[in-house]
């Protein structure tokens, strides 16, 4: 009796590791690809089942306004052709447990991140859309930059759609502009100056920026002269000291700081120094087109007239209005899904038309699609640069990319706006660094 | 005792091939890889390139893993410090009979089980805020006006808000264990101690400090663990980018380095994969150290 007793035990034992091993690496895979995921998928009813089921990884949280919509658009999908989208909301950690779970076999049909990183990191698992992109006429929809983009990462491949574009500039408030008597966007560097002069004359900062937005200054105004590409191989190259423009930017983007245009809580952790816009206390501010939509929900400031310009041209500079820092997040279809038309024609919806005006209205972004020209309100002053801009700059025209040398750049440049180098000594140091 | 075989084989072997299968097989892996140039970590082996300790050297080149391994020594140093002086403090004080001591214990140990983001957001916009923090709104009352600007999250001093705030919500999990290690040690000994008239403080210098000595060696090991894989909190800190450089620690260069950060940004698994080596194998060396310093309780009681 007691040895049978033992040996059930044993038994059980031995049953309950095992469940609880299976249990711990299953749930140990479902925490570590979700974080904040929850599923959402399509409601029943509607037209009749296809069977077809789709997966979709995305990058956003349900939460999100982004999600919002593209939730509608898959009910909307599902009842008019019967293809049920399953929704995983991954957020942004999709970025790195994509690659890891398409290699594992996991049946995912489409996912999204940032373009340029799906285009680049995750290429081996995409499908080629271009013939599907062309009986659709997709490129009438695209802003032309952005595909040439993906295509010039993909061996002119289109691979990715992109969706949510950003462009970046000096958002103002109009209304301080006017105070100060301003009647003109500026268009030079010294114009500019004459600007934050007349602001900071009238009482208020002339622009601010977050801690986290100096490669930005600092790189718009170096590729001004020299273009993004120069910039990112003295980056990698460490020729700084060879490129006098380097110190030459390095110096103006001081000058901001000890003249007092800048805030003087600047640079400040981000978001406390874009919502300086929203505390109406400065005037500009560099960054990218969600930064209006981000101030008026930190701050609940609906009563700023956001105006908008491209960072000024330098004297001798090869880079104009024609060149900003623009972006998008990007869809890809895997190579191995049974569904590649499905999930082509479902993003259709998303990234043109109806959706994708819904999209732009409930986050206050830029449409993706071209064909959709009533922007947001607050972003609406960007669009005329947008729609005539030929040349893309990366994210921080590049200077965020090195893994080794970029903190010790984003140190360097808060230690110029500090005053404690001078742009000669920025330029040592980062000589020293490589 | 007769050992029935049969039951630890049973008992074993799904304990065994789990910890191979989940555990062993990915060190190895890891090891392994830090010899390779391999762009995305779960590529497959036949596109690994085999660069013999080119992913060592090139660390012992980089000046901001150089950094990174600095700002955690300073972490595992002065926090470490600082942590265990404190939470000993509390743990003699709560185990001393004062009053109230299940409320204390239970303050102090909340941070623990807040998730670490919130505390950092708690911090960073409650805290250390230059408009609206709590610093601020005192050195303005008490008319410091130089100290109410005070940029905690700029410049160098971002690393010692940081610092602070980890150590912070540490103290509560190193004070239980502390208190633990007081609460076992034999009255009859501080009985004898008074009755020859030793002082409180004497009886924590010479007796309750020297039989902590195990105490001491687990808390370290349990500290060097935690600051190893400091992450989180640095990424807190230097949002919404990846890293900075007064914040930045082996881990969060490793993530960077293997995951790429903002568009474009170069991926390296290999090179990552060998961040890792290097942590482990800096593991291994504390607790070798330790044990070699540190001796084992000698006394029972």
């Amino acid at each position: 009796m007691k040895k049978s007793f033992v040996r059930v035990a044993a038994g059980a034992s031995a049953l309950a590791m095992l469940m609880a091993g299976c249990g711990g690496a299953t749930s140990s895979s479902g925490t570590t690809s979700s974080g904040s995921t929850s599923s959402g998928s399509t409601s029943s009813g509607g037209a009749a089942s296809s069977g077809k089921e789709l997966t979709y990884w995305s990058m956003w949280n349900s939460t999100e306004g982004q999600a919002k919509v593209i939730q509608e658009a898959a009910d909307a999908y599902y009842e008019a052709t019967g293809v049920k989208i399953n929704i995983e909301w991954k957020g942004r950690d999709v970025k790195t447990l994509i690659g890891p779970a398409l290699d594992a076999g996991e049946k995912i049909d489409f996912f999204d991140t940032d373009y340029m990183n799906n285009a680049q990191q995750n290429g081996k698992y995409l499908a080629d859309l271009t013939e599907m992109a062309e009986a659709a006429d997709y490129e009438s929809h695209a802003l032309p930059v952005l595909v040439e983009n993906v295509k010039s990462w993909s061996d002119g491949k289109l691979t990715v759609i992109p969706y949510q574009p950003y462009t970046t500039g000096v958002w103002y408030n109009k209304a301080m502009f006017e105070n100060a008597g301003i009647e003109a966007e500026p268009k030079t560097w010294e114009e500019f100056l004459d600007v934050c002069e007349k602001l900071k004359a009238s009482g208020v900062n002339a622009i601010t920026c977050n801690s986290s937005d100096l490669t930005l200054l600092y790189g718009y105004q170096f590729a001004r002269y020299v273009g993004q590409e120069k910039v990112v191989e003295t980056l990698n190259e460490a020729t700084w000291s060879s490129v006098p423009e380097a110190k030459q930017a390095a110096d103006e983007i001081r000058t901001l700081f000890d003249k007092g245009y800048m805030s003087e809580n600047a640079p400040a952790q981000w978001p406390e120094g874009q919502n300086e816009l929203g505390f109406d206390e400065s005037a500009m501010i560099l960054q990218a087109s969600w930064v209006p939509n981000e101030i008026v929900q930190n701050t609940m400031n609906n009563e700023i007239q956001w105006g908008f310009f491209p960072w000024p041209s330098v004297t001798g500079g090869v880079d104009g209005p024609e060149a900003a820092m623009i972006g998008a997040q990007g869809f890809g279809i895997v190579d191995k899904s049974e569904n590649k038309q499905e999930a082509f024609d479902f993003l259709m919806t998303v990234v043109t038309g109806e959706y994708d005006l819904k999209m732009a209205e409930a986050v206050s972004s830029i449409p993706s699609d071209i064909q959709n020209t009533q922007w947001p309100a607050s972003v609406v002053a960007a669009q005329p640069y947008y729609e005539g801009m030929t040349k893309a700059y990366n994210w921080a025209i590049g200077l965020e990319t090195n893994n080794t040398y970029k903190d010790i750049l984003q140190n360097n440049l808060g230690e110029l706006v500090a005053g404690n180098m001078d742009g000669q000594a920025f330029v040592d140091a980062m000589t020293a660094a490589k | 005792m007769k050992q029935n075989k049969k039951m630890i084989v049973c008992f074993l072997t799904p304990a065994l091939l789990f910890f191979v299968g989940i555990f062993l097989y990915p060190v190895c892996r890891t090891i392994v890889m830090s010899f390779f140039n391999v762009e995305a970590v779960s590529d497959p082996v036949s596109l690994w390139k085999f660069v013999g300790f080119s992913n060592y050297v090139s660390l012992a080149k980089t000046q901001i893993f150089h950094v990174a391994m600095g700002n955690m020594l300073k972490i595992w140093l002065l926090g470490g410090i600082g942590v265990m002086v404190v939470s000993l403090l509390f743990a003699a004080i709560l185990t001393s009979g004062v009053k109230g001591k299940e409320f204390y214990r239970a303050v102090i140990y909340v941070p623990n089980i807040i998730n670490a983001v919130a505390i950092a957001t708690m911090w960073i916009n409650c805290v250390y805020n230059k408009r609206f923090g709590l610093l601020h709104n005192f050195f303005d009352m008490i008319g410091a006006d130089q100290l109410a600007k005070t940029d905690y999250m700029n410049g160098s001093i971002k690393f010692y808000s940081l610092l602070v705030a980890f150590c912070f919500g540490s103290v509560g999990y190193f004070m239980l264990i502390f208190m633990s290690g007081i609460e076992r040690l034999p009255g009859d000994i501080y009985e004898a101690a008074t009755i020859d008239g030793a002082s409180k403080i004497r009886q924590f210098g010479t007796i309750t400090l020297p039989l902590l000595r195990g105490v001491f060696k687990t808390c370290i090991t349990f500290w060097t663990i935690s600051v190893i894989g400091f992450f989180v909190w640095s990424q807190m800190w230097s949002a919404p980018l990846n890293s900075e450089m007064t914040t930045i620690t082996p881990f969060v260069y490793m993530y960077n380095v293997t995951f790429g950060n903002q568009g474009n940004a170069q991926r390296d698994a290999g090179l990552g994969a060998a961040v890792g080596v290097v942590m482990a194998v800096v593991v291994l060396i504390v607790f070798f150290v330790m044990n070699r310093v540190v001796k084992n309780d000698d006394i029972e009681f």
